[in-house]
């Protein structure tokens, strides 16, 4: 694409302007996101082949890894060191430190399993914060009518009642868990509000809101004496029993390059997204290790799965410097009054329009040729943050300490300069099939957080999704710490044997193996031996 | 501010004792990835928030050795960089942490029961040297010592608990531990919120339930 303005021209030609106008546009919500937005796109959606979602449509790239082959085998299996626990959680974000503590309070031992540093996951990077009604004006029917109607009516009513019915109890617990919110004058909770809803109901702490979250968590995680943690371990794969129940899984630690079989008598998994397969070439907002492999694992075991053609494309991520390309510039700062701006030095968008919508509208600003264009052909939008400075002197430093470090890192002074923005990909809005008790559709299988789907339907509004981690996050170890123990039978790789002859069967050839673990430019290889 | 396309040429660092060619312009983290050597397994946020890709960097022509996050580094030509490992294992073991957020025994009691060694404290700098995040560590030993825990968590907003602090500490003190264990019972010993008790009484009475 040549068309746009070159990002030093549009530059020099911003000025501030408190009055700038919305240009009216004919196009609907609907049309815009027809038109621009990528889950809507012609080629974005294939059916899958093989598995208990044959036929269902799924994006091409996250086709193609649920249909892949597993490089693991039987001998790694038998060859493997062995562990026993009650419950096993695989992940160590939100939802997973939550079910590991629930599961541990019910009495159960845990073994908790993380790909990276324990806490290292797109919980420790959420910036806007939480959804729970608490406000006066407020009622968890209005969160639940919102989310559903954000999610284009596609979401589980069930789920999101229970959802929106929890948050305040979920505030409560993380407070007695240690976490600080901010509060105001009378001590109440402070409250925002998130694009496309009509109450102040988002909960923070600063722009740290994950931060402080996961601070807390892991170390109530690490204090407790019934949860053992495995850290720099990641699950490549599940295990199952004779019955095809889940009864462990396969970890591969990657400083020993050994294999850890973990019989389990239930395993949660939440192992959170997969921004990091930058679908359609977009830029991610997630940490390294959202590779999908949780999606790939339960599929292959015959976890049913649902809305894997629907993702979020966050309206704000950071186009320039390209070093800092993809970083998420949480919706708060478009709450406080930042607006978007195209070349020509006009509104095009209500700011807090919808996530899907917003981004859509950005997506069209820069095929028509009012976008902001860099050396790489890449192209964006201002997100003006002098009008908000102007509005509010003092409000970024004071709210967004993140925002105002990721801005001293770009060399960018954000009361003066406006930042150039693009669409990053940010979020699963499917995933795993569960009930309201978190269950799978394969026994002993459990799942919370962003691997599961249901609650958002296509589209999330902020801080539902850190109230779904926690709310389902501890169903999840109640759950799982309550099942009752099976008998005992010898740990299988069954299930991969009959999904190998299924692709095999449906002619699939895949150049990838599953699950990814890191993406393909760390350049990370699992010893197979 | 300059637009600060990649140029080709390559610059040499050193990293845990391998010296490598990688591209200017770019972040550790990126500039190791690119160059495809070696497969570092100790970044996640990329964003400097997780604390985990913590390094010690020796700057050509610098005396002294500086703690830093990779993804926050910029690759400088003839910098010296070591990915210390195991630094987790440094931290206090979880006998020494396991204070109670519900326990009857005041905070400062639990303070000098769990964490003794924070009277030790010497202020040398160290910890406050040593923190990427330019977090006035030293001084919140010092306030939490003189029983001023709210105050100590407060300045540790941004802490992403890299541990850099406690390995530099002569004591055997783990700051960023005392200041986490400080902030938490901030937290857990302040009134509920008035909005959120309110609510909470409200869903208890089983009003509020969800038509659909
Ligand atoms: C930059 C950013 C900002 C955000 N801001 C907000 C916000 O303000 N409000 C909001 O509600 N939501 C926000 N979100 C979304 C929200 O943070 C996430 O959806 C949520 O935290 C996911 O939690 P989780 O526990 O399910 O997964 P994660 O927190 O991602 O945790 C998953 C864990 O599983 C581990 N893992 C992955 N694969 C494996 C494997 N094979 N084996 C073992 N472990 C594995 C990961 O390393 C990680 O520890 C944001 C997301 C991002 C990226
Ligand atoms: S206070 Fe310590 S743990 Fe926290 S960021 Fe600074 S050096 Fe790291
Ligand atoms: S490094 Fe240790 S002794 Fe030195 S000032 Fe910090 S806490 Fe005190």
């Amino acid at each position: 694409m040549d068309n746009g303005t070159p990002l030093e021209q549009a530059r020099r030609a911003y000025r501030i302007d408190l009055n700038r106008p919305l240009r009216p546009s004919s196009d609907t919500h609907t049309k815009l996101l027809h038109d621009f937005h990528p889950d809507y796109a012609s080629n974005s959606r294939v059916p899958l082949k093989v598995g208990i979602n044959r036929n269902t449509p799924c994006h091409p790239q996250l086709a193609e890894l649920l249909q892949s082959e597993s490089p693991t085998n039987a001998a790694m299996l038998s060859n493997a060191d062995q562990l026993e626990t009650d419950v096993l959680v695989i992940g160590a974000g939100g939802a997973g430190c939550a079910a590991a503590l629930l599961a541990a309070e019910h009495g159960a031992n845990v073994l908790i399993a993380t790909k990276l540093r324990m806490g290292d996951s797109n919980t420790i990077m959420a910036e806007g914060g939480i959804q729970a009604s608490v406000e006066p004006g407020d009622t968890p029917q209005a969160h639940f009518e919102e989310t559903l109607r954000a999610g284009h009516d596609c979401g589980n009513r069930q789920l999101v009642a229970q959802m929106v019915q929890d948050g305040p109890e979920v505030i409560q617990w993380l407070m007695q868990q240690g976490m600080q919110f901010d509060r105001n004058q009378q001590g109440d909770l402070a409250t925002r509000r998130a694009g496309g809803t009509s109450a102040d109901r988002v909960l923070h702490y600063r722009d740290y809101t994950g931060l402080e979250m996961m601070r807390v968590l892991r170390e109530a995680v690490f204090q407790h004496p019934r949860i053992k943690s495995c850290d720099y371990s990641p699950a490549v794969e599940l295990l199952s029993n004779s019955d095809g129940h889940c009864s462990g899984a396969l970890l591969y630690a990657i400083e020993t390059e050994r294999h850890i079989a973990i019989r389990a008598n239930a395993v949660i998994l939440a192992s959170g997204g997969l921004g990091r397969m930058h679908l359609n070439g977009f830029p991610t907002s997630n940490h390294v290790g959202a590779t999908g492999d949780g999606l790939v694992l339960a599929y292959r075991l015959g976890a049913k799965l649902q809305g894997l053609d629907s993702f979020q494309y966050h309206p704000t991520g950071l186009a320039w410097p390209h070093t800092l390309a993809g970083t998420l510039i949480t919706e708060g700062i478009r709450g406080g009054g930042a607006q978007l701006v195209n070349s020509a030095g006009e509104r095009f968008i209500d700011e807090l329009a919808p996530r899907d919508v917003v981004s859509a509208a950005i997506i069209r600003e820069c095929r028509e040729g009012r976008g902001i264009r860099l050396a790489s052909g890449r192209q964006g939008v201002w997100l003006d943050t002098p009008v908000l400075a102007q509005q509010h002197a003092g409000m970024l430093a004071a709210q967004f300490p993140k925002f105002i470090a990721l801005c001293e890192k770009a060399g960018i002074d954000p009361d003066r300069s406006p930042l150039l923005i693009c669409p990053t990909l940010h979020y699963q809005n499917g995933g795993v099939v569960i009930n309201t008790a978190t269950e799978t559709t394969v026994s002993g299988l459990y799942c919370a957080g962003e691997v599961s789907g249901g609650i958002h339907g296509k589209n999330r509004i902020m801080g539902n999704a850190l109230l779904e981690i926690i709310s389902f996050g501890r169903r999840a170890g109640i759950a799982a710490a309550a099942r009752p123990r099976p008998a005992h039978h010898p740990l299988t790789l069954n299930h991969l044997q009959s999904f190998h002859q299924a692709i095999k069967s449906s002619h699939i050839t895949n150049a990838i193996t599953g699950p990814l673990l890191f993406p393909h430019y760390a350049r990370f290889s699992r010893k197979l031996a | 501010m300059s637009n600060t396309a990649t140029t080709k040429r390559d610059i040499e660092i050193t990293v845990n004792g391998t010296r490598l060619s990688v591209l200017p312009s770019h972040s550790l983290i990126q500039a190791l990835w690119k160059a495809g050597h070696p497969a570092f397994k100790r970044a996640s946020c990329l964003e400097g928030v997780c604390g985990s890709c913590r390094i010690m960097v020796k700057q050509r022509g610098q005396a002294t050795v500086e703690m830093a996050l990779a993804c926050q580094s910029e690759v400088k030509p003839g910098m010296q960089v070591l990915f210390p490992q195991h630094l987790e294992r440094l931290a206090p073991s979880a006998q020494a942490r396991c204070y109670s957020l519900q326990s009857s025994i005041p905070p400062l009691q639990q303070l000098r029961e769990h964490f003794p060694e924070v009277a030790h404290c010497r202020h040398c700098h160290g910890c406050t040297v040593a923190c990427p995040k330019g977090i006035d560590v030293e001084k919140g030993v010092t306030l939490a010592n003189e029983g001023a825990l709210s105050a100590a968590g407060e300045l540790f907003i941004n802490c992403v608990m890299c541990d850099l602090c406690t390995t530099s500490c002569p004591e055997n003190i783990a700051p960023n531990y005392v200041a986490l264990f400080a902030r938490r019972t901030t937290a857990a010993h302040q009134p509920l919120p008035g909005n959120l008790a309110t609510r909470l009484q409200t869903l208890q009475r089983g009003e509020l339930k969800i038509k659909y």
